[in-house]
């Protein structure tokens, strides 16, 4: 049989490690066997950052893609400030996807897997929040250029911390608070040291699994419609666990912490995210030229909440 | 011959020591620097973390050929102290042949990443600085070290023999 | 291929290469690349080294290591480590003074210092003539500084410490706190041993010390840096200035300073300091390197978690767990090194002691103990080498073993206590929170 390697930096009592374990079995069933999907979690294979080297080297058949420059449009638009309906996320996502594909076939990837994760966005505080919008001088956490764009937007001050100190770094107060999804928040265990969520939906996220093209390629016909099948089938299947497993994490968070929940009104949210998207646009056209970028504007546009 | 080569490996070896302990020096500055604008100025410098973090990678590196030289790996001798003089000889050179070939597996790795980063345009995530900056010191040092192993194993005389000239 | 065949072929591997000398770093990699070939092709291999290389380093936490290595190799080269043996000794009014003073600076140079060979090096390459001059017995002068030495590791900052939470994914600030208390214990039991050694065996201790008295200028130069560096370190990260390797950058600039200024450092001994650093940073380069190599093989094959699995399944009692797991590092620490041990079994070993119900942090403080006499402990013992290639004429390897058992006495009572005491190690990180 032919096997496919998947790649994921989830480890196994997360939920979508058992979407994984779905689309593998959905495989097997859809081809009788004919094609083995086997599964990597926690990072075995490769670090964060390294997805795109992995499946282009044949360590990975399968990989998540993270911001990667050989991606451009994928990197300034995977995550985007945007307010989306999350109420048809399969088909956004797969239409997303589909205006990455040009891209990703020209560094031999291709699409396959959505992993949405924009319901599980939260800011986390020291302290209870006021307004997002009026960090005064806060120091933060980043992941990134957009959320760093984000902090300094709302007044307050970006820091990069690496992940293995984020808890003492939070706990000891060296950052006020941190920008970071309840699935990580909790595994970090920092529900005393951050218990002030607010919870924001201020971007579109999605870590899209790609797969090395020319294994694809080498697919016969039929297995490639079940690989595809069975990856959109997966989908759908993970995503009212995913959301379920998150409110349960998000209630248990606050509740431990003896935290606070803040939910943002909708027109806060919008002028929130309006200043940042008119500046990271500029980002966006430069790296997927206009029409395409356009193009992902409307898409986001029409599931926008 | 060998003898010319392995004096201009050992001043190689040297270079590239320093330059290890230059960027050392510049990273516990940068991070100095990096925790008083936080701390003092309350304006965190954006660029220290991730920077420091990648000049690390060279610096595991650029010691490799130099730790040979000091005989500086850790190793467990009892066994082979015990053998006769004859095959201490041929056990040395053996391991001195493995060192060799895992040293070129290694070079041989890094020499491709950095063929394919220059071409590729890999980057750093939030920084965006190419790899191939990176991956070109680690290139340079394990070739380095695979000379040396080499050229100590044309070279091999057991320990007793140098003695004795 | 199943589990075990990976396991034992790996582990066959490894311990053949070892047996014939092959240094660590390249055994690991010489054991793991034809099992890696039996999972991809050669240009696939090649891929795989590249990630894991990448990976392995691009690791901000890793960053503390150089520094904490150089920060050591400064002192040790400036002339604060030997003003800190003459102060600790000096105008003592206590018989068996100079003894007392080997342990007294070890564990004062343990709170700048983070491995043990580096501890023995400094403050035996002074105490060791002193005490031999002074008349004290070779046994007991070459044990103490040889266990004294392995202060280091136990005291923050400790290099065992920083590999142990980078393996186990657990706090670096909460280990080094964990660390402190049992440091403290083990530096009354050394003086304790010193004392009984006194008495059952007066003829190895000098009745009266007599050396110059430390002018007052020069105990400052001493004392006043390695109090300000211990403090920048634990402060900054209990108070929120710095994460744990900002405190080892600072501190090391902080070192840089005052070593310059007041500890008599001259630039050759800085350039020494810079070599001897990147010596180490060449060796743990191809260790970790090859290290990763060797655990992406094992996790390949799931041979850590089936291993697990396996020695679950015999339903031992957690306490009958931690004892093989105690045994095994003993004897293992026989003929390996601290920091090989570390990368080549940990990964497979401490899920065990978390299935068992073992709290990490805690389990960290006994590891680090184990690795302490791993570096006593014949046929392959770091610090013995080190305090015997100090005094190649005077003093054999044996008197340095022989030496070394009372200490080894003193470390594995603390390794009991710990277990009965577990607060030991817990009660300060706990109060800290
Ligand atoms: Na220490
Ligand atoms: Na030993």
């Amino acid at each position: 049989a032919e096997t496919i390697r998947v790649s994921t930096y989830v480890n196994e009592s997360d939920i979508r490690y058992e979407g994984f374990k779905h689309f593998a079995e959905l495989v097997k069933e859809k081809t009788d066997g004919g094609v083995k999907v086997m599964i990597f979690p926690s990072s075995t294979l490769h670090g964060w950052s390294e997805g795109v080297d992995a499946v282009q080297g044949g360590v990975a058949d399968v990989s998540w893609m993270p911001a990667d420059t050989r991606l451009a449009c994928y990197r300034v638009t995977s995550l985007y400030p945007a307010a989306i309906d999350l109420e048809n996320q399969v088909e956004l996502d797969a239409e997303y996807s589909e205006l990455m594909r040009e891209e990703a076939a020209s560094v031999n990837l291709m699409p396959l897997i959505n992993s949405n994760y924009s319901y599980d966005q939260e800011w986390w505080f020291e302290k209870p929040v006021e307004s997002l919008g009026k960090l005064d001088g806060q120091l933060v956490r980043s992941i990134g250029p957009l959320v760093s764009m984000m902090i300094e937007n709302w007044g307050g001050k970006p820091v990069f911390v690496a992940p293995k100190e984020v808890f003492q770094s939070a706990e000891r107060g060296v950052v006020d608070g941190i920008n970071m999804g309840v699935a990580t928040y909790s595994s970090w265990k920092l529900w005393n040291v951050m218990p002030h969520m607010v919870n924001a939906n201020l971007f579109y996220g999605n870590i899209v699994y790609m797969m090395n093209k020319k294994k694809f390629d080498g697919l016969s016909a039929e297995h490639q419609q079940a690989v595809l099948d069975a990856a959109q089938e997966s989908e759908a299947w993970l995503k009212p666990r995913y959301e379920d497993w998150v409110d349960a994490r998000v209630g248990n968070a606050v509740m431990k912490g003896g935290g606070s929940a803040v939910t943002i009104s909708k027109d806060k949210r919008l002028s929130l995210i309006n200043g940042v998207q008119s500046k990271w646009d500029q980002e966006v056209d430069a790296a997927c030229g206009k029409p395409l970028a356009d193009k992902v504007r409307s898409l986001f546009a029409k599931h926008s909440s | 011959m060998t003898q010319a080569l392995a004096k201009m490996l050992t001043g190689v070896a040297r270079i590239l020591l320093y330059c290890g302990g230059i960027i050392v020096l510049i990273q516990a500055t940068w991070i100095s620097y990096g925790v008083f604008m936080r701390y003092v100025m309350n304006n965190p410098d954006g660029v220290v973390t991730e920077a420091t973090a990648l000049l690390l990678v060279p610096v595991a590196f650029f010691g490799l050929a130099y730790a040979l030289h000091m005989d500086a790996y850790p190793k467990v001798t009892i066994f082979r102290d015990l053998m006769p003089v004859k095959l201490q000889g041929w056990v040395d050179r053996f391991n001195l042949l493995i060192m060799t070939l895992t040293g070129a597996f290694f070079a041989l790795a890094a020499c491709r990443a950095t063929l394919h980063s220059f071409s590729s345009g890999a980057a750093s995530e939030i920084l965006l600085w190419p790899r191939f900056y990176f991956w070109v010191p680690v290139a340079i040092s394990l070739v380095v070290f695979v000379l040396t192993a080499a050229v100590m194993l044309l070279r091999y005389q057991h320990p007793t023999a140098q003695e004795t000239q | 291929m199943e589990w075990y065949t990976v396991g034992l072929g790996l582990m066959g591997l490894l311990l053949l290469f070892i047996s014939i000398g092959l240094p660590i770093p390249f055994a690991m990699a010489a054991a793991s690349v034809p099992f890696l070939l039996s999972i991809q092709d050669f240009s696939t291999t090649l891929v795989t080294a590249e990630l894991k290389l990448w990976g392995v380093w691009v690791d901000y936490i890793l960053l503390a290591v150089p520094l904490f290595v150089l920060l050591g190799e400064l002192i040790g080269r400036s002339a604060i480590g030997p003003n800190l043996y003459w102060f600790m000794h000096s105008n003592v009014p206590v018989r068996g003074s100079a003894a007392y003073g080997s342990i007294g600076a070890c564990a004062g140079f343990g709170a700048v210092c983070g491995s043990s060979m580096v501890g023995s090096l400094t403050i035996g390459g002074v105490a060791l003539p002193e005490m031999l001059k002074l008349g004290y017995g070779k046994r007991l002068s070459s044990g103490v500084l040889a266990a004294g030495g392995t202060l280091s590791v136990l005291i923050p900052p400790s290099l065992i410490l920083l590999f142990y939470g980078i393996v186990t994914d657990q706090s670096i600030g909460e280990l080094f706190i964990a660390g402190v208390i049992p440091g403290l214990v083990l530096v009354s039991l050394f003086g304790i041993i010193v004392a009984i050694w006194g008495w059952l065996k007066p003829e190895d201790v000098p009745a009266g010390d007599e050396s110059t008295p430390i002018p007052w200028g020069l105990a400052l130069s001493a004392v006043l840096p390695v109090l300000i560096i211990g403090l920048i370190i634990t402060v900054s990260i209990y108070t929120g200035i710095a994460t744990p390797t900002e405190a080892a950058g600072i501190s090391c600039v902080a070192t840089v300073l005052m070593a310059f200024a007041v500890g008599g450092l001259t630039w050759q001994g800085f350039l020494a300091a810079v070599r001897s650093t990147m010596q180490t940073m060449g060796y743990l380069g191809l260790l970790l390197s090859a290290g990763v190599l060797f655990g992406f093989v094992m996790t390949y094959y799931q041979v850590p978690q089936q291993f697990t699995e396996l020695f679950v399944e015999m339903q031992l009692s957690p306490y009958m767990v931690l004892a093989a797991i105690i045994v095994f590092y003993i004897v293992l620490g026989m003929f390996l090194e601290p920091v090989s041990m570390t990368f080549i079994t940990l990964p497979t070993l401490f899920p065990l002691v978390s299935a068992a119900g073992f709290d990490l942090v805690w389990f960290g403080v006994i590891y680090t103990i184990t690795m302490e006499v791993a570096v006593l402990t014949p046929p392959v013992g770091l610090n013995l080498f080190v305090i015997q290639g100090l005094a190649r004429k005077d003093i054999t390897i044996g008197d340095v073993i022989m030496g070394c058992l009372p200490f080894i006495g003193a470390l594995i009572f603390l390794l009991m206590l710990l277990v009965m005491v577990p607060d030991t190690a817990l009660w300060l990180p706990g109060i800290m929170e």
